[in-house]
């Protein structure tokens, strides 16, 4: 698993833009580097070859749900520790259940501020570094 | 009786003596006055002359060769035949007669020898008398018997008519045919001219009221005549031929009643109440209003019996007896014969009513039943009825076609048989708890979506609808398709959640943004610009309020969707409650921490009016702290001076919250309106709305789920106060409680 790699997955470009820029200070402040999936086919081949400690994933996509994705993810000893956090507008209850069933480890839901996105992410990298030593 | 007269010309008498001269001379004697005569000149002769002859009387001399006279008369004695022929004894002074042995053996009366011939006839003639008034009187006497046995006779015979007319009467229920039976039994065994039924009709279509028994005499007056009295209507008669029918004809009660009244004796009948019978033995020896004579002349009356015809308490018509050729002077008897058989009368036309109401309402039933099963069959919602033995009594075609029955027959099939185990062991609850009624998802044949209603049968004992006077005597299930329902609601809900999805998706963009933009421009373009560049910064400080704006209003708008999701997932009962046990006061706590930003931006104070630890109740925490974050970010939304009060106590059984303001107040008119969807206090036109419009929709939703209620007291001007009362079971101040309240 690479600390230093971070994937963003979402279908809708806009978010991926707007993602990127949320999570500049990452790559500006903390070298860390941003990778963007815009299917969840193309999420887990990232993932399987990068290997990135943190997943934005967006749940509703075309191709594959960000939950199928969460689940394979999951199911894989391997991958199995990658930090989830599920980014979807849909924001019920039932969702968010069912999200965390499928092994997601944060529930983040749109609209977003920027600010919680990097701040999540930090304290998941500070979480997973602490860890790491 | 027949006058005494010595008249016995050819009376036969028989003469016994062994002296011929004294026959010889009593011969003579009697000849000439007329008598017929035998002789006999021993005792022998004598007794066989008499049981030939049957002498009207028989004169015996005493002292005889062979049989003496004391013996031929004790042997005339002894014989039936000669026993009634009086005996005279004859015998001589010194003959020794001994009249006392004379009486002992039979004889009326002795005669002394010689004879004188006066004395002789003289006691001829008187025992013959005597003979013919004591002959007349047992004639007399048996011909009383003979009468006597005949008027037995007689009443034994009307007993049994009335007891076969009776018979008749109760044997049918058809009215017609138990008066035609009834008329012409009683004209044949009281053999008159005619019998008839009169009943009370109303005048001009108006109904029979009831006449006072006492009050009702029968009345026989034309219609031209009546006043507004009851009108009477011969319904069935039996007539003599050649008598005119009155069959039909309709008669009033009138002054006629007075004449009868007036002069008639008061028959009270034998059984249940004193009621009044007319009787005219002699129509002659009346004094009769012309009109009504005329009537009676018409249909040829001449005596007459009326008796009231009662149904139960009330006069119904009258039962008439006439008789037309001359008086008759009917008997107790057969006045009362004919009160009997006017009881009976009466009797017969209340079962024939019960008979008429009882197979009107037969028909009505039927009629309801046709109704009914035309309902049932053309009801769109299946429909099942079983018995407490979970029977199954009724069902209709939608029930068979939406389970995949076809024409398989269910009635009379246990419930267990056809249905799935939860509907029966719902169906069992309803029964034995008498619930009100119960409501079942159940599938229904080609994967289909039904709701079945249950509600019990009951059938009230008492006059209240208690448990222990109700009776459940089975249920009714009422299953509907709800399969393109539950679809509509499917559609609904993947719309909302698309459109919010949808809504969501370009708002984040948005929002985040606009923060971004927020930001760059706080840490990069504003520090960047001199402050030299005047235009320059002044169009970076609009810029910087207008991205402000556009943050906020995107928070809103997602507060909005927010909200309506909520609210809709509560309308549909979709929320996931999750109760647990909670204090109260952190509740409250963590309310007051979240939104004191808000109140300090504001500078209003937070007054907290609650102990710091209340003890443990079961509520959602996080729908309650909701509701009080709710509840106080409107108060300090509409408050500009002064103090938002927040007081929580547990008090009976009730967690209950009150949070005061000192703000504009709600004008009594919304107050109630406060809690519906959208409604927002205030003109929302002039003053700038400054929320959803749901929170207060949601928060009745969640303390009514908490089987609780919500309220506002307001004075305009002064402040508001809303509070919220949920009924709770309390679990006191625990260790671990207070551990957590530390």
């Amino acid at each position: 698993m690479d600390a230093t790699k971070v994937l963003i997955v979402d279908d809708e470009p806009n978010i991926l833009i707007l993602m990127e820029q949320a999570l500049e200070s990452l790559e500006d402040d903390y070298g860390i580097e941003l990778l963007t999936a815009d299917n969840g086919e193309e999420a887990l081949e990232q993932i399987r070859r990068e290997r990135p400690c943190l997943v934005f994933l967006d749940v509703m996509m075309p191709i594959m749900s960000g939950l199928d994705v969460c689940q394979q993810l999951k199911a894989d000893p391997d991958l199995k520790d990658t930090y989830v956090v599920m980014l979807t507008a849909k924001g019920q209850e039932l969702d968010r259940q069912h999200g965390l069933e499928m092994g997601a480890d944060l529930y983040m839901t749109k609209p977003f501020r920027p600010r919680e996105v990097l701040e999540t992410s930090l304290e998941v990298l500070n979480l997973i570094t602490s860890a790491a030593i | 009786m027949e006058e005494f007269a010595p008249d016995h010309n050819g009376k036969l008498l028989l003469l016994v003596d062994d002296h011929i001269d004294n026959l010889e001379l009593l011969s003579r004697i009697l000849t000439q006055a007329h008598y017929r005569f035998r002789r006999a000149i021993d005792g022998v002769v004598a007794l066989k002359a008499a049981k030939l002859l049957r002498p009207d009387l028989i004169l015996l001399d005493i002292n005889m060769p062979g049989m003496n006279g004391y013996e031929v008369c004790r042997q005339l004695k002894a014989s039936p035949q000669t026993r009634d022929i009086p005996v005279i004894f004859m015998s001589a002074l010194d003959g020794g007669l001994d009249k006392a042995r004379a009486f002992k053996a039979g004889g009326v009366d002795y005669i002394t020898k010689p004879f004188e011939m006066a004395e002789v006839l003289a006691r001829v003639s008187n025992h013959l008398s005597l003979r013919a008034v004591t002959t007349q009187l047992q004639t007399s006497l048996a011909q009383q018997l003979r009468q006597r046995a005949n008027e037995l006779a007689d009443e034994a015979e009307r007993e049994r008519g009335l007891a076969q007319v009776i018979d008749k009467i109760r044997r049918s229920l058809d009215l017609d045919l138990v008066f035609q039976t009834a008329t012409a039994e009683i004209r044949d065994i009281f053999d008159t001219a005619r019998v008839a039924v009169m009943q009370c009709v109303p005048p001009q279509g108006l109904p029979v009221e009831p006449v006072p028994l006492q009050t009702l005499s029968t009345q026989f007056l034309p219609r031209h005549h009546s006043g507004m009295g009851n009108t009477y209507r011969v319904i069935s008669e039996d007539v003599a031929e050649g008598l005119l029918s009155s069959l039909g004809c309709e008669f009033q009660r009138s002054t006629f009643r007075d004449f009868y009244t007036s002069h008639e004796q008061d028959y009270p009948l034998e059984l249940g109440k004193v009621d009044t019978v007319s009787v005219m033995h002699d129509l002659e020896t009346r004094l009769i209003n012309p009109p009504v004579l005329e009537v009676l002349e018409k249909f040829q009356v001449s005596a007459s019996i009326i008796v009231p015809l009662c149904k139960g308490d009330t006069t119904w018509g009258c039962f008439c007896i006439f008789h037309s050729d001359g008086p008759r002077q009917w008997t107790q008897k057969e006045i009362e014969f004919a009160q009997k058989v006017c009881i009976q009368l009466g009797v017969a036309v209340q079962q024939a009513e019960l008979l008429t109401q009882a197979q009107h309402q037969s028909v009505q039933l039927g009629r309801t039943l046709v109704d009914l099963n035309g309902i049932m069959d053309n009801l769109v919602d299946g429909l099942l009825v079983i018995e407490p033995t979970g029977q199954i009594t009724r069902c209709n075609p939608a029930l068979l076609q939406m389970f995949d029955f076809g024409q398989q027959e269910l009635l009379g099939g246990l419930l267990e048989d056809y249905f799935p185990e939860d509907m029966v062991e719902a169906v069992g609850r309803v029964q034995s708890a008498t619930l009100p009624t119960v409501t079942l998802d159940i599938a229904l044949g080609s994967e289909r979506q039904g709701q079945a209603i249950i509600s019990p049968i009951v059938k009230c004992l008492g006059p209240s609808r208690q448990a222990s006077t109700v009776l459940v005597e089975g249920c009714v299930i009422l299953i509907r398709d709800v399969t393109a329902e539950r679809e509509v609601i499917r559609i609904k809900n993947d719309f909302l959640a698309t459109v919010s999805h949808e809504l969501r998706t370009p708002l984040t963009s948005v929002l985040g943004f606009s923060s971004l933009i927020e930001s760059k421009l706080d840490s990069a373009v504003i520090p960047a610009v001199p402050a030299s560049e005047k235009k320059a910064t002044k169009a970076l400080r609009t810029v910087r309020s207008n991205i402000s704006i556009i943050i906020a209003e995107s928070e809103r708008l997602t507060a909005l969707i927010n909200d309506v999701l909520d609210i809709h997932k509560m309308e549909e009962n979709r929320v996931d409650w999750n109760f647990q046990w909670v204090d109260p006061s952190l509740i409250m706590e963590r309310a007051i921490a979240t939104v004191t930003p808000l109140a300090m931006e504001k500078k209003l104070t937070i007054v907290r009016d609650f102990p710091e630890c209340m003890g443990e109740i079961t509520i959602d925490r996080d729908r309650m702290i909701q509701v009080v974050i709710n509840l106080i970010s409107n108060a300090i939304k509409f408050t500009d001076v002064g103090h938002i009060c927040c007081s929580a106590s547990l008090v009976e059984g009730a967690f209950q919250v009150s949070i005061s303001d000192t703000g504009s107040g709600i004008p009594e008119a919304e107050q109630k309106r406060v809690f519906e969807k959208f409604i927002q206090v205030g003109d929302i036109l002039t003053s700038k709305p400054k929320g959803t419009g749901l929170g207060l929709s949601i928060c009745r939703q969640i303390i009514e789920r908490h089987q609780g209620r919500i309220w506002v007291e307001s004075e305009l001007g002064k402040g508001s106060s809303f509070s919220f009362s949920i009924p709770v079971a309390l679990k006191t101040c625990s260790s671990a409680l207070e551990a957590e309240c530390l």
